[in-house]
C-alpha cells in the first residue's frame, strides 16, 4: 500500500570516502558499524587521521562497537545513546569549517534525527553522506496532535498521542525528518483496514 | 524568480556621472514619477539602446539599495576599447534627460538568506550586484566579507564608498600591483554554513568554483553570476520551422537580436546565456555554445541552443521555434 508518484520519500545511496572533503565525521547506529569500517578503510591512507571523528551508539540495536575500536582505526566515541551522540556531534560541528563531510549509517530515524540537528550548526545537506541498514520502520508524526512515534513498521498504526488510527503516508518532510501520518477512518469512524508490513 | 519576458517600464535619465575614465554611473526614475517594481540584491534589468544602427538590449546589474518601492534604479558600465556597441552606446549617446526603456528587475545571482555568513569575490566592474548585495546583508545582520579585485587605482570604481561603508569587512587588490584574490586562501577556513559568491572575468570565476570544490565544498554553496556579450563571429542563417521564416544572422549581432529584428519576440531574459529562458530545440546544425546555463553534457548533445549567446559552426541552424 504504498503511494505511487511520491518524489519526497528519501533515498540512501551509501557512503563513499570523499577525499577532496578537509574533515570527515562518521556517525554510526548499531549495524551501521560494518558501513563506517569500510569507508574508514578507504579514508585512511588518504586523509590524515587528525581530520577523522568516529562516533557510535548501538542505539535500540545490536552492538558492534568491536568493528571500530580496532587499533587502524582512530579511537571512536561510543555513546548509550542517540542523545550522547547528538551532542558529541555539536562539539565536533560548532569548530568545524567548510569542507567536513559528514557519514552517517543507520537506521532511517537515526539518520534523520542526525541531518537536522547537524544542519541547524550550518551542514549542508549535500555535504552528509547517508547509508540504511539496521532496525527497519519509519519515524512518523501525527498531522493532527503532532506526537511523533519512533519505530512504526505497519501501514496503520494508532498514534500514542491522540489514539486515532492513522495511515502512514509515503510523503517524507525532510526539515522534520520524519512521515506524515493523517487519520484514516476519518469519513467513516471505527472502520479502519487491517495494518500490513510497510515497505523499507 | 520571474524569468519570463519583463514588463518594459519607461523611464528618464536622471544622472549621468563618471566615476572612473573607463566606468559610468546611470541613474532611471520612472516619468511619472511613481515607484519602480522592488528588487533584491543581485538582480538586474535589461536596457533598450535604440536609435544606433541597430537595437541594443543588453543586462546590467542593479547597484543601488534594495528597497520596497524605490523611486530610483542606478547601473553601472565599463566601456573599453573592445567595448561591444551596448557599452558604448551607453558611454557615447545617453545623457542625463533621456527617455528609455528598460525591464523589470530579475534575479539570477541571488544571496541565500538562510544562511549565516557571506564571502563575496568580484573582480572589476562585477562589484555591482554586490553593492546592492551589501546593503541586504547589513539590513538582515548577516555576517559576510568582500574581496575586491581592480586593475589600478584608476578603475577601482566605488572603492572609496566601500571603504567607508564596509571597510571593516573589506579587502582591496590592485592587480597592476601584483596583488590578487586568492580563493583558495579566502575559503580555507570559513565556518559551517557559509556561501561565496563570485562576479568577476571568467577567469576569476573559474578559479573560485575550483578552489571550492579542491577545500571540499558542496557545489550549492558558491554562486557565479557571469553575463557573457553575445561574441560577434561568422554570419550564418536560422530556419524557424514553425514560423515558416529564415533570418540571416549578420556577424555583429546575435540570433536573438536578428530573429527580434524580423518582428518575431522569443521569451528571453538575462540575454548574456546565464538564466536559460531563451532556450531553443535544435532540429538541425551545429552549435557554437557560448552560455554558461547547459551543462557540457547538453552542450555536447547539441540539441538545444541559447539564441542570447550562441552561434552556428554550421552554415545553417533548423531551430523548432
Amino acid at each position: 500500500m504504498s503511494e505511487p508518484g511520491i518524489k519526497s520519500k528519501p533515498n540512501y545511496p551509501g557512503l563513499e570516502p570523499d577525499t577532496s572533503a578537509r574533515q570527515h565525521l562518521l556517525i554510526g547506529e548499531a549495524d551501521g558499524a560494518g558501513s563506517l569500517a569500510r569507508t574508514l578503510d578507504g579514508l585512511i591512507g588518504t586523509a590524515n587521521e587528525d581530520t577523522i571523528t568516529v562516533l557510535y551508539t548501538p542505539g535500540d540495536g545490536s552492538d558492534h562497537s568491536s568493528t571500530l575500536t580496532a587499533a587502524r582505526y582512530p579511537t571512536p566515541t561510543i555513546s548509550a545513546q542517540l542523545e550522547d551522540v547528538i551532542t558529541a556531534m555539536q562539539g565536533v560541528l560548532r569548530d568545524a569549517r567548510m569542507g567536513t563531510r559528514m557519514y552517517v549509517a543507520g537506521s532511517e530515524p537515526f539518520i534523520w534525527a542526525v541531518i537536522r540537528a547537524a544542519r541547524e550548526l550550518g551542514m549542508a545537506e549535500a555535504a552528509i553522506q547517508r547509508e540504511r541498514c539496521g532496525l527497519m520502520g519509519r519515524s512518523v508524526i501525527c498531522v493532527h496532535c503532532k506526537t511523533t512515534a519512533w519505530r512504526v513498521s505497519t501501514t496503520i498504526y494508532q498514534c500514542p498521542g491522540c489514539e486515532l488510527h492513522l495511515f502512514v503516508r509515503d510523503h517524507f518532510s525532510r526539515r522534520w525528518g520524519v512521515y506524515q501520518g493523517v487519520c484514516v477512518d476519518a469519513e467513516a469512524p471505527g472502520e479502519v483496514p487491517e495494518p500490513e508490513e510497510l515497505e523499507p | 524568480m520571474i524569468l519570463s519576458q519583463q514588463a518594459k517600464i519607461p523611464v528618464r535619465v536622471t544622472g549621468v556621472e563618471r566615476v572612473t575614465p573607463s566606468i559610468k554611473t546611470f541613474t532611471f526614475e520612472r516619468e511619472d514619477s511613481a515607484p519602480l517594481p522592488s528588487f533584491s540584491g543581485g538582480s538586474h534589468i535589461v536596457v533598450e539602446m535604440r536609435g544606433g544602427e541597430r537595437t541594443y538590449r543588453n543586462p546590467y546589474s542593479l547597484m543601488s539599495p534594495p528597497e520596497d518601492y524605490p523611486s530610483a534604479y542606478q547601473i553601472s558600465v565599463r566601456c573599453d576599447d573592445q567595448g561591444r556597441g551596448g557599452a558604448q552606446y551607453m558611454h557615447e549617446r545617453v545623457r542625463e534627460g533621456d527617455e528609455m526603456t528598460i525591464s523589470g528587475p530579475a534575479n539570477l545571482f541571488p544571496l541565500t538568506v538562510t544562511a549565516p555568513r557571506h564571502v563575496l569575490i568580484a573582480g572589476g566592474i562585477g562589484i555591482t550586484p554586490f553593492l546592492a548585495q551589501l546593503h541586504e546583508l547589513r539590513q538582515r545582520g548577516l555576517a559576510y566579507e568582500l574581496h575586491y579585485q581592480y586593475r589600478d587605482a584608476e578603475g577601482a570604481a566605488f572603492r572609496d564608498r566601500l571603504a567607508a561603508r564596509f571597510g571593516d569587512q573589506t579587502r582591496f587588490y590592485e592587480s597592476g600591483r601584483d596583488q590578487y584574490v586568492d580563493p583558495t586562501a579566502i575559503l580555507a577556513d570559513q565556518p559551517l554554513g557559509t556561501h561565496a559568491y563570485v562576479c568577476g572575468p571568467a577567469g576569476l570565476t573559474q578559479a573560485v568554483h575550483e578552489a571550492a570544490a579542491e577545500l571540499g565544498w558542496p557545489a550549492r554553496n558558491v554562486h557565479s553570476e557571469e553575463f557573457a556579450a553575445p561574441p560577434p563571429g561568422k554570419p550564418f542563417k536560422v530556419v524557424l520551422e514553425r514560423s515558416q521564416r529564415e533570418v540571416e544572422v549578420p556577424a555583429n549581432a546575435s540570433a536573438l537580436e536578428a530573429i527580434e529584428e524580423a518582428g518575431i519576440q522569443p521569451s528571453c531574459s538575462c540575454r548574456g546565456g546565464s538564466c536559460g529562458q531563451c532556450e531553443q530545440t535544435v532540429l538541425e546544425g551545429d552549435i557554437d555554445h557560448n552560455d554558461h546555463f547547459l551543462s557540457d553534457e547538453a552542450k555536447a548533445r547539441n540539441s538545444s541552443m541559447m539564441i542570447c549567446v550562441s552561434r552556428a559552426r554550421s552554415d545553417r541552424v533548423v531551430l523548432d521555434l
